[in-house]
C-alpha cells in the first residue's frame, strides 16, 4: 500500500540551473521506492481549505537513503504548484503519496549493463536507476542532454560514467542526446560477442523519447521510457494520463490504453504509441 | 460563505492526514434512505473519478462508503479519447476522458465480483449509443449479484454519439429512461447535465419516464487553449468541468430540481468537505457524491462522513433524513 501522509523537508540544495534537489523525512517511501516510481506532492493546503492548484503534483524519486530514511526529489519551476513545491522551507511538511507506478527495472525485467539517457527533470528517475545499478555491480553510462553547459548538472551527480551533449556545443558533445547514443554506438559493438548488449533506459521531452525509440529500434536495442503524460488523481482511478498501448501482443484492430501512472510511467519503447 | 458551523470545522480535511478507519459518534444513523434503495451513509463516489474501485481500496476499505458508483459502462469496449486528457483549472480540472471502459460484460466477470467480494455497494453507471444500447445494457446487470442500482449517465459531454446528446431534450432523455425501465427491476438514478436551460424541466421529464431518483450534476463544458500552441489544451477539443468552481452552480440546481420533483436526489459537484456536504443535503439532497476531490484527496470520503455524522450529533439528529431539505421552503421530498 503507497504511504500517504505528511512529511519534512530536510535539505534542499541547487542540483543545476533552475533545478532544486529536496530531501524528504518519509521513511515509507524512502524503504519502497524504486528507480522510476513517482510520489504525487502536495505542498500547499488539502482542496478543502483550497483548491489552489487543486491536485497534487507527481514526481519521479531522484534517490533514496535508506539508513537516514529519507527520499529525494528534484524540481524545476514550470508553474504555480512546482513553485510552491521548491519555496518549502527546510523544517516544514509536505503532503506525501506514494511510491507509485512501475519503475524501470519491473518494466525490464532484470538489470543488467545499461545506457541512461535523458536531460532536465528527466535526470531525476536516471539519478536513482543509475545509483542502483552501479550498487548492484553492473555497468551504467549515462547521456545527460541540455540546452548549453550551465544547465547541466555537476558532474558527480550521477553514479557511473557520464557523458554529456549540449545543443550548443558548450560542453561535451555537440548535438542531442540521441544523436551522441547513435554516434556512440556505431563506433562501438556491444554485440562482439564477449559484451552482453545494454538496455536503453530513457526520461525526458516527449520529441527526444521519440527520436531515441526510432533510432535505438534501428540499432536493435532494448528500451524502456519513463512517460510523461498530464494527470489528475496519480493512482490510476481517473484514466486521465491514459497511452495507446501498441506491438506484438496487440491482436488486430484491438485498441487498448494503458495508464502512465498505473501500468507505467516506465513502459517498453515499443510497447505504446508516443505519436498521439 | 459565512463562518463554518464550529462543529463541523474540524474535519475540513483533505490534508491526507487521517486513520483509514472511520470514527463516527454514538447515537447518529447515517443511515441513507432513498427510496427503496438504502446505503448505510449518504456519502457515495461519483462515477468516472474512483474506476471501478481497485485504485482507493489501496488506501481505505471502500466498504465503508454509502456507494461506489463505478466508472461510466458502455455495451462494447471503449477507449477513450486520445490525450491529453485532463488539464488543472482554477479550483477545478476538465475532463474528456471519453468513457474508457472494457465494456458491461468484463465488468460483470470480473469488477462487479471484486466489488461484491469487498463488501463495497455499486451503483453501475451506464451509458449508450441508442436508447436500445441503454436498456440491453440495463438487461444484462439486472440480476447481476451485487448491483444495487443502475444509474443512467446522459450527461457525458466528451462523447460524440449518446452521453448528453440525450441528457439536453426532454423526450430523448425520457425515452432512455423507459427503455431502461423496461429492462430492469433495479432502482434507476439519472444522472442529469447542468448544460441545459431548465435542469427542472428534464428532471420531471425523466421522472415522469420513471426514475426512481436523480444525481445532479454532472460537469459542465468548457475549455483551454494553449496560447503558445495555439490550439485547446484537451485532445478532445472541449471537456467537462468539475472540482470546487462548480459548486455553487451544482447546489443551486440541487435546490430547484428539490423544488419540482418528489424523488430523491444525489447530490454532487466539487463537493469535498462534510461542510460542503452539508449544504447539499439542507438544500433537499438525500445522499451526496465525492467526485473531483478524490483526485486531490483520496480519504476524502472519509472525512465527509465523518463530518456529516459530527455535524448530525452537535444538532441533535438522530438520522440524515432529519436535515434532508431543511434549508429549502420548497422542498417537495419526503422527511421523517
Amino acid at each position: 500500500m503507497p504511504y500517504i501522509g505528511r512529511a519534512t523537508v530536510t535539505a534542499k540544495r541547487e542540483f543545476a540551473r533552475n533545478m532544486v534537489s529536496i530531501t524528504i523525512q518519509c521513511p515509507a517511501v524512502a524503504q519502497e521506492s524504486l528507480p522510476g516510481q513517482f510520489v504525487q506532492v502536495r505542498a500547499w493546503p488539502g482542496p478543502g481549505t483550497a483548491a489552489d492548484p487543486l491536485l497534487d503534483r507527481p514526481l519521479s524519486v531522484a534517490g533514496v537513503d535508506k539508513q537516514k530514511g529519507t527520499f529525494e526529489l528534484l524540481v524545476r519551476v514550470v508553474g504555480r504548484g512546482t513553485r510552491l513545491l521548491a519555496s518549502v522551507p527546510v523544517g516544514e511538511t509536505i503532503r506525501v503519496t506514494g511510491p507509485l507506478g512501475r519503475g524501470f527495472l519491473e518494466a525490464a525485467g532484470a538489470a543488467g549493463p545499461s545506457i541512461l539517457v535523458g536531460g532536465g527533470v528527466g535526470l531525476a528517475p536516471l539519478k536513482f536507476l543509475a545509483e542502483v545499478l552501479t550498487a548492484g555491480g553492473h555497468e551504467v553510462l549515462s547521456l545527460v542532454g541540455a540546452r548549453n553547459a550551465a544547465e547541466l548538472p555537476p558532474p558527480g551527480e550521477l553514479a557511473g560514467k557520464v557523458q554529456v551533449a549540449t545543443d550548443d556545443g558548450s560542453a561535451g558533445f555537440h548535438g542531442t542526446v540521441v544523436a551522441l547514443l547513435e554516434q556512440m554506438l556505431t563506433m562501438v559493438v556491444f554485440r562482439s560477442g564477449r559484451v552482453p548488449a545494454p538496455v536503453v533506459y530513457a526520461c525526458g521531452p516527449t520529441p527526444m523519447l521519440r527520436a531515441l525509440k526510432a533510432s535505438a529500434t534501428l540499432l536493435g536495442l532494448p528500451v524502456y521510457l519513463s512517460l510523461e503524460e498530464r494527470m489528475a488523481c496519480g493512482i490510476g482511478a481517473c484514466r486521465g494520463c491514459a497511452v495507446r498501448q501498441v506491438g506484438p501482443k496487440m491482436a488486430a484492430g484491438e485498441v487498448k490504453m494503458v495508464r502512465v501512472c498505473h501500468e507505467g510511467p516506465v513502459f517498453a519503447a515499443g510497447e505504446v504509441d508516443l505519436d498521439a | 460563505m459565512p463562518e463554518m458551523t464550529s462543529s463541523v470545522a474540524a474535519f475540513v480535511g483533505g490534508d491526507g492526514e487521517r486513520s483509514p478507519a472511520l470514527t463516527l459518534p454514538a447515537g447518529v444513523d447515517l443511515t441513507a434512505k432513498l427510496g427503496r434503495l438504502t446505503l448505510k451513509n449518504p456519502v457515495t463516489v461519483a462515477s468516472g473519478t474512483f474506476g471501478y474501485g481497485h485504485e482507493f481500496h489501496r488506501f481505505y476499505d471502500i466498504s465503508q462508503l454509502g456507494a461506489v458508483m463505478v466508472k461510466g459502462t458502455t455495451l462494447h469496449p471503449r477507449a477513450g479519447n486520445k490525450p491529453p486528457r485532463v488539464v488543472e483549472t482554477p479550483a477545478g480540472m476538465l475532463n474528456a476522458i471519453g468513457l474508457q471502459n472494457p465494456g458491461v460484460d468484463e465488468v460483470i466477470r470480473t469488477e462487479l465480483p471484486w466489488l461484491v467480494s469487498v463488501g463495497a455497494t455499486a451503483i453501475v453507471n451506464i451509458a449508450g449509443h441508442s436508447v436500445d444500447e441503454y436498456g440491453e445494457i440495463a438487461r444484462r446487470l439486472d440480476s447481476v449479484p451485487g448491483v444495487a442500482a443502475i444509474e443512467i449517465n446522459i450527461s457525458c459531454p466528451n462523447v460524440d454519439q449518446g452521453g448528453m446528446a440525450f441528457g439536453v431534450h426532454c423526450p430523448s432523455a425520457a425515452a432512455v429512461v423507459s427503455g431502461v425501465r423496461r429492462a430492469t427491476k433495479l432502482p434507476i438514478i439519472t444522472k442529469l447535465t447542468p448544460n441545459v436551460t431548465d435542469i427542472g424541466e428534464v428532471a420531471r421529464a425523466v421522472v415522469d419516464a420513471g426514475s426512481d431518483m436523480l444525481s445532479l450534476i454532472n460537469t459542465l463544458v468548457g475549455m483551454v487553449i494553449d496560447i503558445e500552441r495555439r490550439r485547446p489544451v484537451l485532445g478532445n477539443t472541449v471537456g467537462g468541468l468539475s472540482g470546487p468552481a462548480v459548486r455553487p452552480v451544482a447546489l443551486k440546481m440541487v435546490w430547484d430540481v428539490a423544488r419540482q420533483v418528489k424523488v430523491p436526489i444525489i447530490g454532487l459537484g466539487g463537493i469535498v468537505t462534510a461542510p460542503d456536504a452539508i449544504q447539499f443535503l439542507l438544500a433537499g439532497a438525500s445522499a451526496v457524491s465525492i467526485g473531483t476531490a478524490n483526485f486531490a484527496d483520496p480519504l476524502a470520503p472519509l472525512d465527509v462522513i465523518e463530518g456529516i455524522a459530527a455535524y448530525l450529533a452537535a444538532h441533535g439528529h438522530r438520522g440524515v433524513a432529519e436535515i434532508v431539505g431543511a434549508a429549502n421552503p420548497g422542498f417537495l421530498g419526503s422527511r421523517p
